[in-house]
């Protein structure tokens, strides 16, 4: 069972992606709003928020497909860091803004919770793809390294 | 190109197409959500603001108790002001209070000029608000100042929920701040810079000026200019009885050196209040 999850980690975290990438693609206006609330110029937002959107579209695709796996579980840690660096500066603000992401601001009447909820959920996902980046990678490489 | 590369390249140029696709689609939709979103941060903004005003301590004295309370409250040391203007101030303050306490348009029009050497021309606001109500066939010309002003009166208390004037009902006395300032012009709306006093808002509402023009000698622009007026700040938290919440308002009076009087000059309140009056 627990094998059989991390084995399918990739494919989750890439339906993940896709959820967050699509739900941004419609609703984009919180994401960039709250680029802007932090002094960004709306262009510079406009943009961070876009290519963000076809980063995590391309990741999505190369994990549910499980293309180039090792590239895309490595790519996808360094996405998720910084999204999660983003969520840790927002949540040491008083009143942090909506980030956007995933589509699940409201379920918390505070911004700074929603703030701390997305540090935690994306903590979370981080160590998904270390154990899963772990499970597909590492046990490989000490194999490769035994001696014939 | 090797084969991973090429199925890279083409995933990516499909995403990039897709987006840019969806973006130039959604277009209207996007600026939608926008408006919606700030409508809805406007909207959280104040509710936040206005629980924090709620939860501060009001007094539910009677309307004297209340006033002499305020007054008591107020730093008078601190008012660069002379002796006899402090005493003016002190009694035109206890008039005012008492008057938005318990408003009455004979207690208004009294307020307003009672020692005062004025002239009375109807305010832009005062005639649009004439004309939107039923005062279009009035005779405005050959009416007395005071009909004029009863009629502005009833237009604005009729705006009202109940119709009638809106009164405070509770003072946060924790919270007064009163400061002296001086300008060489009349520094419309200047109160809600003044840092001494600010205690912000989410809409802030300017009650309405009838016209009274105190300042009606021969003087010109470049003698207001040069003449320093001397204004009161004043800023404190209320409760009104046409809303649940509490909310700021803003007070500023003026010196009449010809009047050696206290003149009201404007009143702020905030949305919240729903309070909608002359000043």
């Amino acid at each position: 069972m627990y094998l059989a999850l991390i084995h399918h980690i990739p494919r989750l975290v890439g339906f993940i992606l896709l959820w967050a990438g699509a739900y941004k693609l419609v609703n984009p206006g919180q994401a960039t709003m709250a680029l802007e609330s932090l002094e960004m110029p709306y262009g510079l937002a406009k943009t961070i928020v876009s290519s963000s959107i076809i980063v995590e579209l391309y990741l999505a695709v190369l994990l549910s497909l499980r293309i180039d796996l090792k590239y895309a579980l490595t790519a996808s840690i360094g996405l998720l860091f910084l999204f999660t660096l983003y969520l840790w500066y927002l949540s040491t603000l008083a009143n942090p803004p909506a980030c956007g992401c995933l589509g699940l601001t409201g379920i918390f009447n505070s911004s700074k919770h929603e703030a701390l909820f997305g540090l935690f959920r994306n903590c979370v996902i981080l160590w998904a793809l270390k154990f899963s980046y772990d499970h597909h990678f590492k046990s490989s490489n000490v194999e490769e390294a035994k001696p014939a | 190109m090797p084969p991973r590369l090429r199925a890279h390249a083409s995933i990516l140029g499909f995403i990039v197409v897709l987006t840019f696709s969806v973006q130039a689609t959604f277009r209207e939709r996007y600026s939608q959500e926008r408006q919606k979103i700030e409508a809805e941060g406007s909207r959280r903004r104040a509710r936040e603001l206005a629980s924090g005003w709620n939860a501060l301590r009001y007094t539910y004295e009677s309307s004297e108790k209340t006033t002499e309370a305020f007054i008591a409250k107020i730093d008078w040391p601190s008012l660069q002001l002379s002796q006899f203007q402090k005493e003016k101030l002190e009694r035109r303050l206890g008039e005012l209070l008492d008057y938005i306490q318990n408003p009455t348009f004979e207690q208004y029009f009294r307020l307003k000029s009672e020692g005062f050497v004025y002239q009375f021309q109807l305010s832009e606001r005062s005639e649009k608000l004439l004309c939107q109500t039923n005062s279009l066939a009035l005779d405005v010309v050959n009416m007395s100042t005071t009909d004029l002003v009863r009629t502005l009166w009833d237009s604005v208390c009729a705006l009202n929920e109940t119709g009638m004037p809106p009164k405070i009902t509770s003072v946060c006395l924790d919270q007064i701040a009163i400061v002296v300032h001086r300008a060489h012009a009349a520094a419309a709306a200047a109160i809600l810079k003044n840092p001494k006093v600010w205690k912000g808002f989410t809409v802030v509402k300017e009650a309405i000026d009838p016209g009274f023009r105190y300042r009606v000698t021969e003087r010109t622009a470049t003698d207001d200019a040069k003449i320093e007026n001397v204004f009161v700040y004043m800023s404190f938290f209320a409760r009104s009885n046409l809303s649940r919440d509490a909310g700021p308002i803003y007070i500023s009076l003026f010196w009449s050196e010809r009047d050696q009087n206290w003149a009201l000059s404007e009143m702020f309140t905030d949305i919240l209040l729903r309070m909608k009056t002359l000043f």
